[in-house]
């Protein structure tokens, strides 16, 4: 009922500016970077893997923000973005952590080690996905968002501390040290902006698809709206 | 809107499993080819084809997992759209209704 | 001030005779949690040498079940009586109903402890009355104290009832959990003092900062 292709919107100017540094992301990640000579071809994984987990950091704390501000004012627009940031936050964890899998396999021969950054994002999944659990089997109306809110909340203020307890954890058993950021420290220039074009356009296309979330999930309380005034 | 993310998504995809099929084909030949004391440039690029099939199943998850959540959220925002189309027609008729009688 | 302290140990009061009045809680929990230990056993049928290591983290897993299966009990009562809308209008702040039942669970969980703790010793001959050790139990059951109160208040009302709260109660607990089977781990391993403050300063903490925020999101949880 709002957006077409042909209106100047805000979704569509998103996805006008998005769309061509995607197309530019991609072809630097396949054309123009250089093969890391150690690691081999899969390192390119980590041009996916990186913006995945740095935009599933930063629903996160959408969740938090959103959770916060309908506690104190009650403003429903906060809960249904908070909603929302949950949701793209789940799917975009669960592809931190696969892509994590797959690099790690030809890079360290496990599919899995209890890396302090590997570890947390698993929490953070289940924290995401506990969420959304509760939201959908929590009572309807003002006292299940508010139910959503407080875990919000308290998931953000949870998240650094699983972190560095992690941390604490890995250097009491040293083991798998060297986290897929770890090479960022040592990056090419090239391999660097490639990086950083990827991370644009991958938080550009999240900020895309949590705004039509959003309007989705404001329809639909239009709609619930619409049934419970005419009935 | 939704139809030109999904376009493209499709279309790297299809793009990913196309050259996963080529590629893979192709990966085997260069085994086949290199003798057994190679060189080195021979061993990089052995060794960076050996780990072709797991960047391909990265990206292949990575877009896979996109276009399913963009069908998933497009179809929703079709039956959203269409529901309320609907229940503003009612709601219009109803007040007519209303109206009408009113003035009577 | 006083009036505050009294409404608290007067809530705490009320939940300790309840649950002595119908045993209904304690009795099959501290079974539980012995059973916990029992199957851990067959599970990992650990060597002498082997105890050493596992031990903490099956005492811990122990610990964690029976907890989770205890706290959701309190509120669960709170709502099939109907008991909720008798609480709410109480003439005291939502903190204090917050802090009694936090208290009544801490209570409960420390009882099915104390009572767990010989057992566990004697299963994996391990020497439990060190100060260290009482310290760790008491902290963390604290922080799962303050994290469970709040938690079950919501988990009640939902449709999954008492299933939902292991759903939201363990990734939050992740921190002290490790924390404790560390700490616990490096006591029996007669660690150094240094390293075990580490854990227990990080328990410290987290019962801190959580035991402040439930406090005062409670009365989000508690509205209609």
């Amino acid at each position: 009922m709002k957006n077409t292709l042909k209106k100047i919107t805000f979704e569509n100017i998103l996805l006008g500016i998005t769309m061509p540094i995607i197309g530019v992301a991609i072809y630097m990640i396949f054309m123009w970077v250089p093969t890391e000579q150690t690691l081999g071809i899969s390192q390119r994984i980590f041009y996916i893997h990186v913006p995945s987990a740095w935009t599933a950091l930063l629903s996160v704390v959408i969740v938090a923000i959103g959770s916060l501000i309908y506690l104190i004012n009650s403003n429903e627009k906060w809960d249904s973005l908070a909603h929302s940031a949950g949701e793209v936050g789940v799917i975009l964890a669960s592809l931190t952590l696969l892509s994590g899998i797959i690099w790690a396999k030809p890079i360290w021969g496990v599919w899995w080690t209890w890396d302090a950054r590997l570890t947390t994002t698993l929490i953070l999944w289940f924290i995401l996905v506990a969420y959304l659990m509760l939201r959908s089997y929590a009572p309807t109306g003002p006292q299940g968002k508010r139910f959503g809110a407080i875990l919000g909340v308290l998931a953000l203020i949870d998240a650094p501390i699983v972190y560095y307890s992690t941390v604490w954890w890995r250097t009491a058993h040293p083991g798998m040290n060297i986290g897929p950021l770890a090479e960022s420290a040592t990056l090419d220039s090239q391999m660097y902006l490639a990086l950083m074009v990827s991370v644009v356009g991958f938080t550009l296309l999240f900020v895309y698809i949590l705004k039509e979330r959003y309007n989705m999930k404001q329809d639909e309380k239009e709609i619930d709206k619409l049934f419970t005034y005419y009935g | 809107m939704v139809k030109l993310i999904k376009l493209i998504s499709g279309c790297l995809l299809g793009l990913c499993l196309v050259i996963w099929d080529s590629m893979s084909s192709i990966t085997v030949a260069e085994f086949q080819v290199t003798s057994p004391i190679l060189s080195y440039d021979h061993q990089i690029v052995a060794a960076a084809a050996a780990n072709l099939p797991f960047l391909y199943a990265a990206y292949t998850i990575a877009w896979g997992i996109f276009f399913i959540y963009i069908i998933i959220l497009s179809r929703k925002q079709k039956q959203i759209r269409e529901e309320l189309k609907l229940l503003r027609s009612l709601i219009q008729d109803k007040q007519i209704e209303t109206n009408s009688k009113c003035l009577k | 001030m006083k009036s505050y302290f009294n409404s608290i140990l007067t809530l705490l009061w009320k939940d300790i005779l309840l649950e002595l009045r119908t045993k209904e809680n304690i009795a099959p929990i501290i079974v539980f949690a012995g059973l916990v230990l029992l199957i851990f056993n067959f599970a990992i049928d650990p060597t002498p040498v082997l105890v050493a290591i596992v031990a903490p983290g099956i005492l811990w897993t122990a610990f964690t079940f029976s907890g989770v299966l205890g706290m959701s009990r309190t509120f669960v009562l709170e709502k099939d009586n109907g008991t909720f809308e008798g609480m709410m209008l109480c003439p005291v702040s939502r903190e204090v109903i917050f802090f009694g039942k936090m208290l009544a669970n801490l209570s409960f969980m420390l009882l099915i402890e104390i009572l767990i703790f010989p057992f566990f010793g004697i299963l994996f001959n391990i020497s439990i009355l060190i100060p260290n050790l009482i310290l760790v139990t008491f902290l963390t059951t604290l922080g799962f104290s303050s994290i469970g109160t709040i938690f079950s208040a919501i988990s009640v009302h939902t449709r999954a009832k008492e299933i939902m709260l292991p759903i939201l109660f363990f990734p939050i607990v992740v921190p002290i959990i490790l924390a404790a089977v560390q700490s616990t781990s490096l006591i029996i391993q007669n660690g150094t003092q240094e390293s075990i403050y580490t854990w227990i300063q990080l328990i410290a903490i987290f019962d801190i900062i959580f035991i402040v925020l439930s406090a005062y999101l409670f009365q989000f949880a508690l509205e209609e």
